[in-house]
């Protein structure tokens, strides 16, 4: 017991990085990140699952297992409700592939078919020594897999965005036709609270439309998927 | 009169927090953190079953090519029948590593592997094996944080009085961590 407990305390000191996107090339092996980049977020956009593709310079002397379930822990890709992360982790120095799936993605991508995906769309690749190709074709995989599982819930999101948007717009004109009725006099404070309301609304209303990344959503994996060598 | 009466009031406040208040949140975060290392727990035991109900699918699947290994074979189902009888860590690493050396008997017949029923139970029996050991690596965690909580000053007075008691950590069973040598 004593040298597991150690062990597990060796793991907790793991240096783990901070995401710089969905793609995280840390080893500098991808030659067009930017393209896989917006695939994931115009996948995340329709679908709401989360892929992050991860590559790194060095393992740190643990299994790939045990490297990925970790950094799943601590980036916690795919959102909180739905546990639909997948990540997919390269190390080029050790040639060793994982894709790590989460909760609530191991019915659509069952380990089997992320052996398949490894076996015969990322490691023919790989062995050429094309990681962009590999990748790339990994990810495809990936998003046709798991495509139907989950749907962005977008159609409330947007009615919840034009009611926002339309309740400034409201106040703005009763405050117009209060102005417009009480005519001239002792109004002030109402021009006053139009001028504050006019600088602020409309700053506002510059922010939103959101792309790109912005984190991951609270996801969690228990050691589901599959890894393989080259 | 009207400092005494304060002093009374803080006085009954203060014994209020220690002999109320700090007992009452005490022992509901220590039930909350038993239940937590018990959940932890089943989720071990949910990959336990996992792993017990794709056996007799691999079996299936690699017993006629592999016709001089029968050993194997009658020692895997000895150890899931008494896992079924009995499912006590013990009988789970009896499992355990006897699915291991099928595994890396298997490994060593390419023509096995090369099939698709077969390789694809090698992924489901591999991702197993990992949800395992991760789910008893949390289990080890949530126990590690529960004994540490009843264990610390004040607390290990409240813990003794309403009989928390500390929880045994998952051991691995001597010689499972590694992988056992099959020789030809």
């Amino acid at each position: 017991m004593r040298q597991k407990l150690s062990s597990s305390l060796i793991l907790l000191s793991l240096l783990l990085p901070a995401p710089v996107g969905y793609i995280n090339d840390f080893a500098g092996i991808l030659s067009n990140a930017s393209y896989l980049e917006q695939q994931i977020i115009a996948f995340e956009q329709e679908t709401s699952n989360e892929i992050s593709i991860v590559a790194v310079d060095t393992l740190q002397d643990e299994t790939i297992e045990e490297y990925a379930v970790r950094l799943f822990e601590k980036w916690q890709i795919g959102k909180a409700d739905k546990d639909n992360g997948i990540l997919l982790l390269i190390a080029p120095n050790e040639r060793q592939v994982r894709i790590e799936v989460g909760y609530g993605l191991e019915g659509a991508l069952p380990d089997s078919l992320a052996d398949l995906i490894i076996q015969k769309e990322i490691l023919p690749a790989f062995k050429r020594g094309d990681y962009q190709a590999g990748a790339e074709a990994g990810l495809l995989a990936i998003m046709q897999v798991i495509k139907g599982e989950y749907q962005a819930e977008q159609k409330t999101a947007q009615w919840q965005e034009i009611l926002a948007s339309l309740i400034p717009f409201l106040i703005f004109i009763i405050l117009i036709i209060l102005l417009s009725r009480k005519g001239k006099g002792k109004n002030n404070w109402l021009w006053l609270l139009t001028g504050i309301f006019l600088g602020r609304g409309f700053g506002d209303s510059s922010r939103g439309g959101r792309s790109g990344f912005s984190g991951f959503g609270g996801g969690s994996s228990g050691g589901g998927g599959a890894s393989g060598r080259w | 009169m009207q400092s005494k009466k304060i002093i009374i009031i803080a006085i009954i406040a203060v014994l209020f927090l220690i002999f109320i208040a700090y007992p009452w949140t005490t022992y509901n975060s220590l039930v909350k953190s038993r239940e937590g290392v018990k959940a932890q727990w089943q989720q071990v035991e949910t990959q336990y079953q996992r792993r017990f109900d794709l056996i007799p699918n691999l079996v299936e699947s690699v017993k006629g090519i592999m016709a001089q290994e029968q050993k194997i074979f009658g020692d895997l189902a000895d150890a899931r029948t008494r896992y079924a009888g009995n499912q006590n860590p013990e009988n789970a690493t009896q499992v355990e590593t006897a699915l291991a050396r099928l595994l890396v008997i298997v490994e060593n017949y390419p023509e096995l592997r090369s099939t698709e029923t077969v390789s694809g139970l090698m992924a489901e029996l591999a991702g197993t094996e990992n949800r395992v050991a991760i789910e008893r690596r949390r289990y080890n965690e949530e126990v590690r944080n529960y004994n540490q909580s009843i264990k610390v000053f004040p607390r290990n007075i409240l813990a003794g009085l309403f009989g928390f008691t500390e929880e045994a950590y998952f051991e691995a069973q001597e010689g499972t961590e590694n992988a056992p040598k099959v020789e030809f």
